[in-house]
């Protein structure tokens, strides 16, 4: 069951036109309840391993032990394939069906593995993306490892692929080692609505795959998208996901008509929960003048169909009255200053990589501020392995003389994580 | 809460009494601007933008400009921003909804603004024409004012092309055959018991005292016309078909010729100043029988005479919109 509420102050004062929303979407499982959303019941897992030069040794030791792993934990009706992937990709276990013959013949495979060559990316997602469309009903997810930067060449090629691949496959992106770049795996990340992370010694490899896999297989509701309808002279100032983490999707929008756009959210599984912020500019209306200024609902498209799964409406209301207009909703507050905080610490770390350290402490000790009155204790502490804290209700840090890459790295690749709302 | 009238049971936020239909806003909020208008869900244009009635959603709200329809009862609509200022509208008994328009502002003891407007049913949106037209004309009298423009004939020349510029902006449907958005205006500014009227159509303006009622206002209509040509006598005149047939008004149409008639009038005496749509004077054009109708009433203060005005044109079949505006003058 999918269930959509809206968070705001719809109270606006006389002339005012930008209004907050946020929109919480909760899945649960459907106790007896008719779910609400058709099910897929296929499942496509591809596996995307770098083997290029730089992984020989404990790295390349760990991913084949982790892929093992993971081949023997798929289930039985899910369907799976593996490339991998150096200057040029190898479909290295062709799309089959994870039954226990086809798991053993892969797993062969995947031990024979070795690490050599440079590191085209492009290839390997177009291998990857030649697998997933032979099941485009199904629910197709990958991951990709990786542990060091792309060829730079390969750059125009990647965006192309990036482009083709959208909407086909979802893909989660791991770092492993630290001379891999943030900004290169998130924009593949983002743009096949996956996760970034970084997995710091080969050792937690296992681990953080079976993670995915474990997500992955949870999904039970493909292509999901939200559309949001809005008035005549209605501007989207942005549209972001905030919660699990913050990713500004304002730019992949897709027009459907008139005044209806729609954002990819991909495949949703049960008990999942995700939070959106709206920041809509209407036409200003009267004093007591009521307005729809937008509906966002949850498409699902499958075979073709639409099924509209939830929907929930985003209002304002002209008044004189200063009490209600005042107050700003918590949920609104609370992830705007979320946003601040992910801001805040890119911006510090960016800071501290220039040298600047007087603006890299400013910019890092209001993101500790923040996590520290908003409860985020997760990125509180990702913070505290880059600076020394003296006051964190104030904001007082000093930034480390010596700070391990891999903090900073993980403080990069997280610090778009929220906290949601405390109770 | 109860109500003011008939002591039903009401909401704070409730506009109109569930029980008995009275206006809350007059009697809570003296000096609140109320423009009647009415919905009916089903088969009315957008309120705010004049998107057709499907384009409403079944919780009122336009799915164009996302504005939510207000959901005003027909019946009558009152408002009295002052103790010797007030006014009514009613959809009548034949009309299922109500496009006459009405405003009215208290300024200062010696100083108001009266604006009636009667939206043309024969025009796209004639509901949304006669509201964004005794608007707009209101407010920008009182700008005018503000700014200290001292020729009352001006200010209402002023008031009456904001009133056009804003009919004229109502979307017009290209595909209708139908006229442009219209309405007729009547626009009153009295000031030191100097009652300035400008007026397009055929909606009026009379004085009503003891001693001498006068009608203020000369019709804008084919009647008169033909009786002023002297081709028709006025039985003949009043028998054709086009007797009431308007031949000037507020609309995109008329854009080039939006100049009101003007009339000023120096207050003689103690009496009544009323403005009205021919819902009303359909049944009473005579100035002397308006005065024994203001008799009738029983009572010398503003709002029960438009009720009571109302009450009469209902009586008499109630075959269009009836609106009336009255200011007592002591």
């Amino acid at each position: 069951m999918f269930n959509a509420e809206v968070f705001q102050n719809p109270y606006l004062p006389q002339g005012a036109r930008e209004v907050n929303a946020i929109m919480t979407i909760t899945t649960s499982d459907s106790d007896g309840v008719a779910v609400a959303a058709p099910i897929t019941n296929q499942r496509l897992f591809g596996i995307i391993c770098d083997t290029s030069g730089s992984m020989g040794g404990a790295k390349m030791i760990a991913a084949k032990d982790a892929i093992v792993k993971i081949i023997n934990l798929l289930p039985d009706d899910a369907a799976f394939f593996v490339v991998t992937g150096s200057s040029r990709a190898k479909l290295l276990v062709p799309l089959v069906n994870a039954v226990p013959e086809n798991k053993m013949r892969a797993i062969s495979q995947v031990k024979e593995i070795s690490a050599n060559g440079g590191t085209l990316m492009s290839t390997w997602l177009h291998t990857a993306l030649g697998e997933f469309n032979k099941m485009p009903q199904a629910i197709c997810q990958a991951l990709l490892l990786t542990d060091g930067q792309n060829d730079l060449n390969d750059e125009h090629d990647l965006t192309r692929i990036l482009d083709a691949a959208e909407g086909k496959f979802q893909c989660d992106c791991r770092g492993v080692g630290t001379d891999w770049r943030v900004g290169e795996l998130q924009k593949i990340a983002a743009k096949l609505l996956g996760t970034t992370d970084i997995i710091p010694s080969p050792d937690r490899i296992a681990a953080d795959f079976q993670e995915i896999l474990t997500k992955a297989m949870g999904k039970t509701v493909s292509d999901v998208s939200l559309r949001l309808w809005t008035p005549v002279g209605a501007k989207i100032l942005f549209c972001k996901q905030v919660s699990p983490e913050i990713v500004d999707v304002t730019s992949r929008a897709k027009v459907v008509s008139e005044r209806i756009i729609e954002y990819p959210t991909g495949a949703w599984g049960s008990n999942e929960s995700r939070d959106y912020h709206f920041c809509i500019q209407i036409n200003a209306g009267n004093v007591g003048d009521e307005m729809l200024a937008g509906r966002a609902s949850l498409i699902t498209q499958t075979n073709g169909q639409e099924t509209k799964i939830t929907e929930a409406k985003i209002l304002a209301t002209w008044t004189e009255d200063e009490a209600k207009t005042a107050k700003i909703d918590r949920r609104v507050a609370h992830y705007t200053g979320q946003a601040e905080l992910s801001q805040f610490i890119q911006e510090g770390l960016e800071a501290k990589a220039q040298g600047n350290i007087d603006v890299a402490t400013v910019k890092l000790g209001k993101a500790v501020k923040i996590a520290h009155d908003s409860g985020n204790e997760a990125t509180a502490k990702l913070l505290r392995s880059v600076v020394d804290v003296e006051d964190a209700a104030a904001g007082t840090v000093r930034i480390k003389r010596t700070v391990a890459k891999e903090d900073e790295m993980m403080l990069e690749t997280r610090s778009t994580k929220t906290a949601r709302i405390q109770k | 809460m109860n109500c003011h009238e008939c002591g039903g049971t009401i909401a704070v936020d409730d506009r109109f009494c569930e029980e008995c239909g009275a206006s809350l806003v007059a009697a809570s909020n003296p000096s609140s601007l109320v423009q009647p208008l009415t919905v009916l869900v089903s088969n009315i244009s957008c309120q705010k933008c004049g998107a057709p009635p499907a384009k409403i959603d079944a919780e009122r709200y336009c799915i164009e400009c996302g504005f939510r329809q207000a959901v005003i009862s027909t019946d009558t609509i009152e408002l009295q921003p002052a103790p010797n200022l007030a006014g009514a509208s009613d959809r009548g008994r034949r009309h299922d909804r109500n496009e006459d328009a009405i405003a009215l502002k208290f300024i200062a003891d010696d100083i108001y603004i009266m604006v009636v407007c009667d939206g043309v049913s024969s025009s796209q949106h004639p509901e949304l024409a006669s509201r964004a037209a005794v608007t707009n004309c209101l407010e920008a009298i009182e700008l005018a004012l503000q700014q200290g423009i001292d020729d009352p004939a001006a200010v209402i020349c002023q008031g009456v092309d904001a009133a056009l510029q804003a009919v004229a902006r109502i979307p017009i449907d290209p595909t209708s055959s139908i006229d442009p958005a219209s309405t007729t205006i009547v626009a009153a500014l009295v000031r030191a018991n100097i009652a300035t009227i400008g007026w397009l159509g055929d909606s009026r303006a009379y004085w009503i005292a003891p001693d001498k009622s006068i009608q203020l206002t000369q019709d804008d209509s084919w009647m008169r016309d033909a009786i002023e040509s002297g081709m028709y006598t006025p039985e003949e005149a009043e028998a054709s078909p086009y007797a009431h047939a308007i031949v000037r008004w507020l609309g995109a149409d008329t854009a080039d010729d939006g100049k009101p008639s003007i009339v000023t009038f120096a207050i003689p005496s103690a009496g009544y100043l009323l403005l009205c749509t021919d819902g009303l004077w359909n049944y009473a054009p005579d100035p002397g029988y308006l005065y024994h109708l203001f008799q009738q009433a029983n009572d010398s203060h503003s709002l029960p005479i438009a009720r009571h005005l109302i009450r009469f044109a209902n009586q008499q079949g109630g075959q269009d919109n009836i609106t009336v505006g009255i200011l007592v003058i002591e």
